[in-house]
């Protein structure tokens, strides 16, 4: 069996310089749209996404024309409040998949979406990770990417069926026709390896 | 700080919008308390997004990018009405206090309609009936000590201020006690300030054996 090499450790100006060349492409495109109201980088996030909004808006069962509605929808924002895209907070595939979900669930439940109010006076602030010293989460989000990429298939498509479309661990059993103990053992595996990579990124 | 968090998968759940309502709301409330689970959130949903991006997908429309772009920018206000302020606000977080407002009609918590649960605790039922209440608000007294009860399934409990303990542990304001369906316990206020919880479960809990305690009581055994 071969020992893994130990990871060289980058010079912390070679990295920052990384930093800039690594962004993810499509959240370059997300901030000149944000930045200079861009048209050509909107259009290839348009060509990127759009379909794959749809796709998963199809695996969560919702039927074709009311899908390709929410998925307008979901772009329509993206161009008309790239304002509030912040790539310290997400990537553009998260944010995008954010407004989507919102907008998915706000459609079944013919409700707004409960989230966080980060004007409630009630609001517990978070002091352990500023802007300051988080990561940026492109960074983070292309490392992930990477990540998953690198997992086993079985691994993958636990993830799929999970996040994507949205199935509780015993229907992802009943799915793959599997023990509920092997979707968990299969997602915490995935899990593990990917939250060591978030936090090494 | 919240000490007792929802399970990674109730997380996971809320993150790809797959949780029922009435646990969107808890959760969302738990977060506005959590800044820890905020960060589980926000890592679940990087890997969604991640996900997303290994979708597979056929090419998109020409006509859908230029009805973007070619659209006047003046935008249809959104059609979901922002509830007034009330004391609910001063107990829960803003997405809680919405659930509750949007259920009933109430934005005070003197509004609910509270009904008589054991001494010194009452409740307000949210969705369901007398038999079954899925969704409940609870409000008890300090030092109130609830019937001791089990559970037809699993139940979640998020304390909005006071705190209670029972055998598994002390629940103060923003934490969540995921009790389990085989969970049999009997919680006991704290003396120090009536304790507001929102709770939500999948079938009844079933008061066990009040019938039996209070023969016995009377029969002095
Ligand atoms: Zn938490």
């Amino acid at each position: 069996m071969q020992l893994e090499p130990e990871p060289t450790v980058t010079p912390i100006t070679q990295r920052a310089a990384n930093r800039l060349h690594r962004r993810d492409q499509h959240s370059v495109r997300l901030e000149a749209v944000r930045k200079d109201r861009c048209e050509a980088s909107f259009r290839q996030l348009y060509d990127y996404y759009a379909p794959r909004v749809a796709s998963f808006l199809r695996q969560k069962g919702v039927e074709d024309r009311i899908s390709h509605e929410i998925m307008q929808e979901t772009m329509t924002r993206v161009w008309l409040k790239a304002s509030q895209f912040d790539a310290r907070k997400a990537s553009a595939s998260t944010w995008v998949f954010t407004i989507a979900r919102n907008l998915f669930v706000d459609y079944v439940r013919r409700r707004k979406r409960a989230e966080v109010d980060f004007n409630d006076p009630m609001l517990v602030r978070d002091d352990v990770a500023g802007p300051d010293v988080r990561l940026d989460a492109t960074e983070r989000d292309d490392a992930l990417k990477a990540a998953i990429g690198k997992l086993p298939p079985e691994q993958s498509e636990v993830l799929r069926l999970i996040y994507l479309h949205g199935m509780k661990q015993q229907a992802v059993a009943e799915r793959l026709s599997i023990p509920l103990n092997t979707v968990k053992s299969r997602l915490r595996l995935a899990l593990e390896k990917l939250r060591r990579l978030m936090e090494h990124a | 700080m919240a000490q007792y968090h929802p399970s990674e998968d109730l997380l996971a759940g809320y993150a790809s919008g797959a949780v029922d309502e009435q646990t969107e709301a808890l959760i969302a409330a738990h977060l506005t308390f959590c800044p820890a689970c905020r960060r589980m959130v926000t890592e679940h949903e990087a890997i969604a997004g991640a996900l997303l991006e290994r979708e597979s997908a056929p090419s998109a429309s020409v006509a859908g990018v230029a009805a973007i772009l070619n659209a006047s920018p003046s935008r249809a206000p959104s059609t979901f009405n922002e509830p007034p302020l009330g004391t609910l606000s001063k107990i829960a977080p803003q997405p809680l206090a919405r659930y509750v407002y949007e259920k009933t009609g109430e934005a005070d918590t003197e509004g609910l309609n509270w009904t008589f649960y054991g001494p010194g605790i009452k409740r307000a039922i949210l969705v369901g009936d007398e038999k079954g209440a899925l969704v409940r608000l609870i409000k008890a007294e300090p030092g109130a000590v609830f019937p001791d009860h089990g559970h037809g399934s699993d139940e979640l409990t998020l304390v909005l201020t006071g705190a209670y303990r029972d055998q598994t542990g002390r629940y103060a304001t923003g934490d969540v006690q995921c009790a389990p369906a085989e969970l049999s316990h009997q919680p006991i206020v704290e003396d120090d300030g009536v304790c507001f919880a929102f709770v939500v479960s999948e079938k009844p809990a079933n008061p066990k054996n009040i019938t039996a305690k209070i023969v016995q009581r009377l029969i002095g055994r």
